[in-house]
């Protein structure tokens, strides 16, 4: 097995695996890196699905059931709105309203209405609408993970 | 300083308006001179249906918030029309008792609900210009 070591400057850590049989060792190698990566196990109906939390568009509760959005799919979640936040607000989830959660980072613009509400334009072109309650938190929350990021980067 | 701000003039016109009530109310009884507190009782009456009606809004999250505004404007100006109407019963009404009482509510209505539109426009610009802000710098960082 050949390991190589690449030391870079700001990138984002890339690991590729190049194998011809997956052997017991692979696999702990991959369980590990999965576990340091922050992620979710979502459900399709008897299927576990593992979940890139860079894939999540939005988390949304439907009849106290909580959904996760992906680009084109949607997968069952046991955990409820305020597990996801208190886990993953730094990652970028922002609440929008009483029932969604939005990935800020798949959010290309937001933009007021006639009507006056404001919404939020995702990557997939999906809108949510940004409650009116829920306005000022989300402004802090961007403004917080802004502050977090430049602190992270000073470091 | 805005939530002291914010705290600081709550408590004043809280303790105005309970002052300026009680001591209307002395006054009136002492100069037995009823029409000012009535006035002042009115004023507190309006401003009560107002508030009340106006922060109904947190009761509907998902309407559109100027359908919202206007079914607002609506309900308040007929309760208010409503309660002129029923004053009329106990005192002889002006003239102008109606449309006094209509531009007394629609005028400062007009200008705070612009404000709140202005505001919502703000706010939105200011959001969308921190998440572009966000969203180059993950670009160029992703999720540091």
């Amino acid at each position: 097995m050949n390991l190589n070591l690449v030391q870079q400057d700001r990138i984002e850590v890339q690991i590729d695996i190049y194998y011809k049989n997956m052997t017991p060792c692979l696999k702990r190698i991959i369980s590990t890196i999965r576990e340091e990566e922050p992620h979710l196990t979502g459900k399709d109906e008897d299927r576990t699905v593992y979940i890139s939390l860079n894939d999540i568009y939005y988390f949304e509760t439907v009849d106290r059931r909580t959904f996760v959005y992906l680009e084109k799919a949607i997968y069952r979640l046991e955990m409820t709105l305020g597990q996801i936040i208190d886990n993953f607000a730094q990652c970028g989830f922002i609440r929008t309203s009483k029932s969604q959660i939005v990935n800020i980072y798949k959010v290309t613009s937001i933009k007021p209405t006639i009507g006056m509400r404001v919404i939020a334009i995702l990557e997939n072109k999906e809108k949510l609408i940004i409650n009116r309650t829920y306005r000022d938190n989300f402004e802090e929350s961007m403004i917080n993970l802004r502050r977090r990021r430049y602190e992270k980067m000073d470091l | 300083m805005k939530k002291w701000i914010y705290e600081v003039l709550l408590a004043i016109c809280v303790s105005y308006t309970i002052i300026s009530i009680i001591g209307g109310g002395i006054n009136a009884v002492a100069s037995k001179e009823y029409s000012f507190y009535f006035n002042l009782v009115m004023m507190l009456i309006w401003t009560s249906v107002a508030a009340i009606v106006l922060y109904s809004h947190a009761f509907f999250p998902k309407w559109p918030p100027l359908v919202v505004i206007l079914i607002q404007y609506v309900i308040a100006l007929s309760i208010i029309l409503g309660i002129v109407w029923t004053s009329g019963f106990f005192e002889i009404l002006s003239k102008t008792a109606y449309r006094d009482a209509f531009y007394s509510f629609t005028v400062p209505y007009i200008i705070f609900g612009t404000i709140f539109y202005i505001e919502t426009f703000k706010q939105a610009k200011r959001a969308d210009s921190i998440l572009q802000e966000l969203r180059k710098d993950n670009a160029n960082n992703p999720k540091t």
